[in-house]
């Protein structure tokens, strides 16, 4: 006669055992991936050399704080527009003509170096500014000013 | 066939059916347009305007737009697009994307795609919250008013295609909002948890409970942060350009931590398959498809969200055996290794009958086959059967007599096309919630009546055209007095009986006893309402008749069924779509349980073992010999113990000592067991008589193929490694085979199928590789992999192709009397599934149903004194439960009802009896008298406060958009933008 039962005696598997299997498991797998062992191996050194791996283990070990921090920080208003600007930017940039900037870029330079060369006392006077418009650099950098200020009076 | 004809579309001419929204045809043409609302499973919905095309000259929506010959119709047009972005700008001000922090970012939030497809890049105008507060109140999902962007779609499957009729918009206040019943906490309203809401919703404003927090990355964080990360994310990722890029990577990396498998169901004979989205071992959600064949779109609550028992605490995990008072785990080897020598002492000393096999319906086919191989090869008995005979059987035999195969003439969709559905004891809404829901949507919306014959008034009843009431037992009777007064009248389909039926006069002469006044005075329907009924059953063209365990569970129940087969045939309602019989199978594999030969006297499909040709290829299959007789039922196997003829029981995946009739008797069987192995998840109350216990795995953990109750095979691939150590039943099996010295050699189900196949007309041209993702065959399947939706069109598979009719008489001694004056019926409810080992385990489907109850009618309540929540104890002729009583007009008179799911001392099955059905030995667990005992006249209520049927429905066709139209602050998109082209 087979009375019911609801007991079960649970097979407690000895821990050295459950040792062995995980250190099996271990071991294949990496017999298995050598090269990519090795190379995480020099990565992790390389990484430790420079006190990054000391960085990232604080950082992921406290990663619930700390994005609440950040979160909490950049929500704050001093940040919005740096934000909003972040992928602003990126549409800046591709709005730019980036030869066309360099050439302008470079021309800014060139008159950057000419008024630092200026002495301190030195005036200009009404004729005297009259007669500049005969030197020829200054003629050219004024007409592609007036170009420049037409171009930006343009409806897009 | 339809007709076809052309419209053009930016100068292209496409080829369009009649009837067919514009927005369809050029989705299958693949011309962009943007939709939201639109779904192909709802049909259109009118409400998101996102769809807004150039038809004739004039602006229209083109899911609201039929296709006409010669359609012109525009979409690149300027204003074409204006009134697009016009209609997604309103959307998105109701719908804030933080895609990258959202759980619903899993590449399919169709707000999310449309927006990106159409290359909306800023929004026009700022998103405006809701003043409403996130619904969390129900056990399963969530709604968040200030997400939902009011498509509707939710309103529409819940009014139309579940037909629970529980969602709404409320159009008319300032803030429209989805509300639940009238305006009610999800819990407290009349939702039944299908979660087709949820599945519809295109964005996250309806979500899985499961998936919060879950599905993402990033999406795990308190309320408080989320909201900041929120605000964060959009901006930073200000303008839709990089919100998308940067969440579409996120969503890509979900993809490889969430896993997407496509399964079928385990709770019902309907079969529904789906995908399930699993991290690690976690079930996020449970994904239906359109292309789903027997379910679409549509769940229940068990399906969709009753899946923690895979994940239980109390599955076993190693094999286990008795030792003393307590079972203590083993090796896999010590266990297969006992079982084996036990078996083959056992088969030596008392020869191979003094084993019995009982396998599972809910195990795969393969297991089936497997099962039944083990039995007759390995030990050579054909003492093998399946849980059906608790409940099939009889409708099978019914069929076999009269048509010839036993299973559903057609498919789901014949049900659903029928004229006419009648159904005779079965409680649909509750035990094939799916298929209930095509009937109620068929009755609805199209027109389809619907006859319910059931002693208990549940929801099918409830929303019948006709219902009844028929004294238990005596459907036969009706049954067979609708038949004659219709063949009396001259209504019956004589050119079909002439062509394809034998048997009709001698038919008519049996039928002479049943007259209409005899049929009132054993059925209690009144004479007139038959007469009524049975000019409906002959004026329509197509009838369909569904029946289920109120029907099989009885002593008549084989012959009950055959009349239902007989009133078919009288009528000319077979060979034909939207015609047929239909017993709705129980178990998720029921059918391919019986079908793949756990039967005792039937190989795999339906060949008789005692047929010498049938059994000599057999033989040669597995190089032994057979045996050569019919071998004992489950219910002979239970006697023959009692008698000492059988001392050894396999029992796979039933839990016999809950589930059978009179379980005090089989208890005392399992009792007196020399050896007894069980096969299981858990530890159920028949393994607890076990001597050993292999423990096995869910559907989610292994491979196979399902049947439901169309004929449908279905596979079901792996979702999740075993838990512990656990094995797939099949495995198991040939680890027993092997160590008795029989090698099978299978390395996968795939294998078991094509030896069932080679061996077996039936499924000839079964193979998994025509069973791909959601394909599915229904059998039978020939050689060529043809197989058959509709059986009979051809004919009946007797040697002349016609159907018989089968004479009957009737002969019942089943009653209430003096002493037991009360009849007890029995039943699933919607929340758990059979005996409860699986739903047991769902905290979710416990907090809607908690405990069993006694239901009880008001009026035997007031005149015995009882209220609600009273603790009582019934007696029978065979024991006693005790039990809470719930007092509801779903019962009738001195009719009670316990839900199968009763454990303990409520358990029915302690009070139902050894009486079976005459021709299939299935137990008559629908008749019980009992009497009852008052132990306190009132008490708790064992129905909370939140379940269901304390709801409201809110029943209407649709989400009605036009409500919205009339709102005086709404403009038609089109109408705001210039006609200039």
């Amino acid at each position: 006669m087979a009375k019911p039962i609801s007991t079960i005696r649970y097979q407690e598997t000895p821990k050295e055992m459950i040792i062995e299997q995980n250190l099996q498991e271990i071991q294949a797998a990496l017999s298995e991936h050598k090269s990519t062992v090795l190379q995480s191996i020099d990565m992790m050194a390389a990484l430790e050399e420079s006190g990054l791996l000391d960085i990232a283990e604080a950082m992921i070990k406290q990663r619930k704080a700390a994005m609440k921090n950040i979160i909490t920080e950049l929500n704050k208003p001093q940040y919005a527009g740096s934000l909003e600007n972040i992928s602003n930017i990126f549409f800046l940039l591709g709005a730019l003509d980036m030869e066309m900037l360099q050439e302008f870029t470079e021309k800014i330079n060139q008159g950057m170096i000419e008024a630092l060369d200026t002495e301190v006392d030195e005036k200009t006077t009404f004729t005297g500014l009259i007669k500049t418009f005969r030197d020829p650099e200054v003629n050219r950098g004024i007409t592609m000013l007036l170009q420049f200020l037409k171009g930006m009076g343009k409806e897009t | 066939m339809q007709e076809h004809l052309v419209i053009t579309v930016d100068g292209e001419e496409l080829l369009a059916e009649e009837g067919q929204p514009l927005v369809d045809v050029m989705n299958i043409a693949e011309i962009f347009v943007p939709q939201i609302c639109y779904n192909e499973s709802l049909g259109p919905i009118q409400t998101c305007d996102t769809c807004i095309v150039e038809v004739n000259g004039v602006l229209q929506r083109a899911c609201g737009t039929t296709v006409e010959a010669g359609m012109q119709v525009q979409t690149k047009l300027h204003n074409v697009e204006q009134a697009q972005k016009e209609a997604l700008d309103r959307i998105l001000e109701k719908h804030e994307l933080y895609c990258t922090v959202c759980d619903y970012n899993n590449g399919s939030c169709e707000i999310h795609n449309t927006v990106a497809a159409f290359g909306l890049e800023t929004q026009s105008r700022p998103f405006q919250s809701k003043p409403y507060e996130v619904d969390h109140s129900g056990a399963f999902y969530r709604y968040d008013p200030d997400q939902c962007i009011l498509c509707g779609r939710c309103v529409e499957v819940c009014q139309d295609v579940q037909v629970n009729e529980t969602l709404l918009i409320d159009w008319e206040r300032e803030q429209p909002r989805v509300v639940w019943d009238e305006d009610v906490p999800i819990d407290q309203s009349s939702c039944v948890s299908c979660g087709q809401c949820v599945t519809v919703c295109p964005c996250n404003a309806l979500m899985e409970k499961s998936m919060i927090g879950e599905a993402g990355f990033m999406t795990d964080q308190e309320p408080g942060l989320l909201r900041s990360m929120i605000d964060l994310t959009k901006k930073v990722e200000s303008g839709y350009g990089p919100l998308f890029a940067i969440s579409d990577t996120e969503a890509s990396m979900r993809e490889e931590k969430i896993k997407k498998t496509k399964t079928v169901c385990t709770y019902c004979g309907v079969g529904c398959t789906f995908d399930v989205w699993t991290k690690d071992r976690k079930i996020l959600k449970i994904e239906p498809q359109q292309d789903s064949p027997a379910n679409g779109i549509s769940t229940c609550v068990k399906g969709k969200f009753g899946w923690d028992y895979v994940n239980s605490e109390e599955r076993l995990r190693k094999p286990l055996i008795r030792d003393g008072e307590y079972f203590k785990e083993v090796e896999w080897e010590e266990a297969i290794s006992f079982v084996a020598k036990r078996f083959q002492e056992i088969k030596a000393e008392k020869g191979p009958d003094s084993l019995g096999f009982i396998a599972s319906s809910k195990a795969t086919n393969e297991e089936s086959y497997l099962m039944q191989k083990f039995a007759r090869q390995v030990i050579g008995t054909n003492n093998i059967d399946n849980c059906s005979r608790y409940c099939q059987s009889p409708a099978t035999k019914g069929l076999f007599r009269t048509v010839g195969h036993g299973g559903d003439s057609g498919s789901i969709d014949d049900i659903a096309s029928a004229e006419l559905v009648i159904t005779i004891g079965s409680n649909t809404a509750e035990s094939h919630p799916v298929l209930a829901s095509r009937i109620k949507r068929s009755q609805k919306l199209n027109g389809q009546k619907l006859f319910v014959f059931d002693i208990r008034k549940h929801e099918m009843a409830s929303r019948a055209n006709r219902f009844y009431s028929p004294k238990s037992g005596t459907d036969l009777v009706w049954l067979s007095a609708v038949t004659k007064y219709i063949i009396d009248q001259g209504w019956e389909n004589k050119s079909f009986l002439q062509q394809w039926v034998n048997g009709l006069e001698n038919y008519k002469e049996s039928l002479a006893p049943f007259t209409m006044t005899y049929a009132e005075k054993i059925t209690g329907i009144p004479e007139t309402e038959l007469k009524e009924v049975a000019k409906e059953i002959a004026s329509v063209d197509k009838v369909a008749i569904c029946w289920a365990m109120g029907v099989t569970q009885h002593q008549l129940g084989s012959d009950t069924s055959t009349a239902i087969s007989n009133l078919l045939l009288i009528t000319g309602n077979y060979m034909r779509n939207g015609t047929g019989a239909y017993p709705l199978r129980g178990h998720n594999n029921v059918q391919g349980c019986s079908d793949f030969g756990s039967m005792p006297n039937f190989f795999p499909g339906y060949e008789k073992v005692e047929d010498e040709q049938v059994r000599l290829r057999y033989e040669k299959a597995w190089n032994t010999t057979l045996p050569t007789t019919p071998g004992k039922d489950n219910h002979e196997m239970i006697g023959a113990i009692h008698e000492g003829q059988v001392t050894s029981l396999y029992v796979k995946g039933e839990d016999i000592g809950m589930v059978d009739a009179n379980i005090n008797y089989v208890r005392e069987a399992l009792k007196k067991l020399d050896f007894f192995v069980v096969q299981d998840l858990f530890l159920t109350e028949t393994a607890q008589y076990a001597d050993v216990i292999f423990p096995a795995v869910p559907s989610l953990e292994k491979e196979g193929t399902f049947t439901n109750t169309e004929r449908r095979i279905q596979r079901l691939y792996q979702a999740l490694e075993p838990k512990g150590e656990a094995r797939p039943d099949w495995m198991i099996l040939q680890n027993v085979a092997e160590e008795m010295g029989v090698n099978w050699g299978y390395d996968h189900p795939s294998e078991i199928m094509d030896e069932a196949a080679s061996l077996t007309p039936l499924f000839a041209g079964v193979c998994y590789e025509r069973l791909e993702g959601y394909n599915s065959l229904q059998w039978p399947v020939a050689p060529d992999g043809t197989d058959t939706p509709l059986l009979y069109s051809e004919g009946f598979p007797f040697e002349d192709h016609k159907a018989t009719l089968y004479c009957l008489d009737f002969q019942y001694d089943y009653d209430t009397d003096d002493v037991y004056d009360l009849h007890v019926n029995n039943g699933r409810v919607l929340e758990h599934f059979h005996e409860g080992n699986m739903t047991f385990k769902s905290a979710g489907l416990l907090r809607e149903m908690p405990t069993s109850f006694i239901e009880v009618s008001p009026e035997l309540a007031a005149e015995r004194g009882l209220r609600e929540g009273a603790e009582v104890k019934l007696t029978s002729k065979a024991g006693e439960v005790i039990g809470t009583a719930h007092i509801t007009d779903r019962v009738q008179g001195k009719t009670l009802y316990i839900p199968l799911n009763s454990v303990g001392k409520a358990a029915i099955n302690l009070l139902t009896d050894n009486s079976v059905d005459k021709d299939t030995n299935t137990p008559a667990f629908k008749e019980v008298a009992v009497k009852m005992d008052i132990l306190t006249k009132k008490g708790k209520s064992p129905l909370p406060k939140h379940n269901h049927r304390r709801g409201h429905r809110q029943p209407q066709v649709g989400v009605q958009v036009e409500r919205k139209w009339d709102r005086t602050d709404y403009t038609f998109p089109g109408d705001e933008v210039m006609y200039d082209g």
